[in-house]
């Protein structure tokens, strides 16, 4: 016999939430449009670049892991897809499956290239994945109970993989090689996850914020990811130009390169290394 | 018209892809209705990259057409948290008996 009352409407109250979704600032659909795009193609294309490593790990631990977080990250991506897809929004942007199904990418560029170096993909989960969680914790009470719920099922499954990152860091930065080519790979990706969150006081989020779609501002995501990420980061002794202001009670972090900003796919426009 | 609980008892049926236990006792159903000829299921998913998502519901689909009284199947996937909590103690007496859990 069944202890937990499995099928009963306590556990699944009956809801068509799409029927009771409306959102009347046509603003707010587009910023959540490209939301959810931008979640779905950074989750999207963290699992395909991790999945390249996925026979070449340095350990058969971390080989077979990256098998497990391909694994979690493309069901990430394929569970918001279809929200683009029952909003009000014409065209919105395609789901992906395949790397050049679409022209426009709303992944940070870091993603583009296949990752030549173990150093990429812990750099990656360190970082990107930290990054895209905060921005899910913001919507896990969206009124849009359809992306809150994914939000919730998604970070209650990164639980895992964001202890395993946080090893990761360890293990690579334990000795000087190791840790010296993660420091080159968070050279290369630190300013662009901060600019990820996107300037303060940026209209799009701040309307979602109005109409209880999100609940934190860029400036608030971005301090939550800092307190984060960077502890970590000092442990492993990788450098990163932030400080933390005592009297302010917030993280510094000087200028960042908004004219290399794209805020429609929230990426750095970087000129492509030269091989 | 036939009731939840001869629904439920016909899902017990439907065995997980993976694991020799049926979607009920792995605690993937999260509510059933049925209404006239329908009967409309609430199901979640052990993880979010499942590969079997598809087969899973072809098999429920498929199995409850075979009911008296079915005729049509409407499958709303909620993306309820699960967890290994979720398992009925008959599906992790059935899990031990093959090495898992």
């Amino acid at each position: 016999m069944s202890e937990r009352p499995e099928g009963t409407e306590e556990i699944a109250p009956a809801r068509s939430s799409m029927e009771e979704f409306m959102v009347e600032d046509d603003e707010a659909l587009a910023a959540l449009v490209n939301l959810i795009a931008v979640l779905g193609d950074n989750e999207y294309f963290l699992g395909r670049r991790v999945s390249e490593w996925a026979d070449a790990g340095p350990l058969l631990e971390s080989t077979a892991a990256c098998a497990a977080i391909t694994q979690d990250k493309l069901g990430h991506s394929r569970v918001l897809y279809p929200l683009l897809e029952e909003l009000p929004w014409p065209n919105p942007p395609t789901s992906l499956q395949g790397e050049q199904d679409r022209r426009r990418r709303y992944s940070v560029s870091f993603l583009d290239e296949p990752f030549k170096s173990w150093s990429n993909v812990v750099a990656a989960l360190a970082l990107v994945g930290p990054a895209v969680n905060v921005v899910l914790e913001s919507v896990a009470t969206s009124k849009y109970e359809n992306l809150a719920k994914r939000a919730q099922r998604i970070l209650d499954e990164e639980r895992l993989t964001s202890a395993y990152a946080e090893g990761l860091v360890r293990q690579i930065a334990y000795n000087e090689r190791g840790r010296k080519l993660l420091q080159e790979r968070v050279d290369e990706l630190f300013l662009e996850m901060l600019c990820w969150f996107g300037p303060e006081g940026e209209e799009g989020i701040e309307v979602l914020k109005r109409e209880g779609l999100v609940s934190m501002s860029n400036e608030e995501m971005r301090q939550t990811y800092l307190s984060r990420v960077v502890p970590l980061l000092k442990e492993a002794r990788v450098e990163v130009p932030v400080e933390w202001d005592e009297r302010e009670q917030r993280w510094e972090y000087g200028d960042l390169p908004w004219n290399e900003w794209n805020q429609l796919q929230r990426r750095l426009q970087r000129p492509k290394k030269s091989a | 018209m036939r009731t939840t609980e001869e629904v439920r008892d016909a899902l017990r049926e439907v065995l997980d892809p993976e694991y020799p236990i049926s979607l009920v006792d792995l605690g993937l159903i999260r509510g059933i209705e049925v209404e006239g000829t329908k009967a409309r299921i609430r199901l979640t998913y052990t993880c979010l990259g499942c590969p079997a998502t598809d087969m899973i519901q072809d098999d429920i689909r498929d199995r409850l057409l075979m009911m008296e009284g079915i005729d049509e199947v409407e499958i709303e996937v909620v993306w309820d948290l699960w967890s290994r909590k979720d398992i009925t103690p008959l599906g992790r007496k059935k899990l031990r008996e093959v090495g898992v859990v």
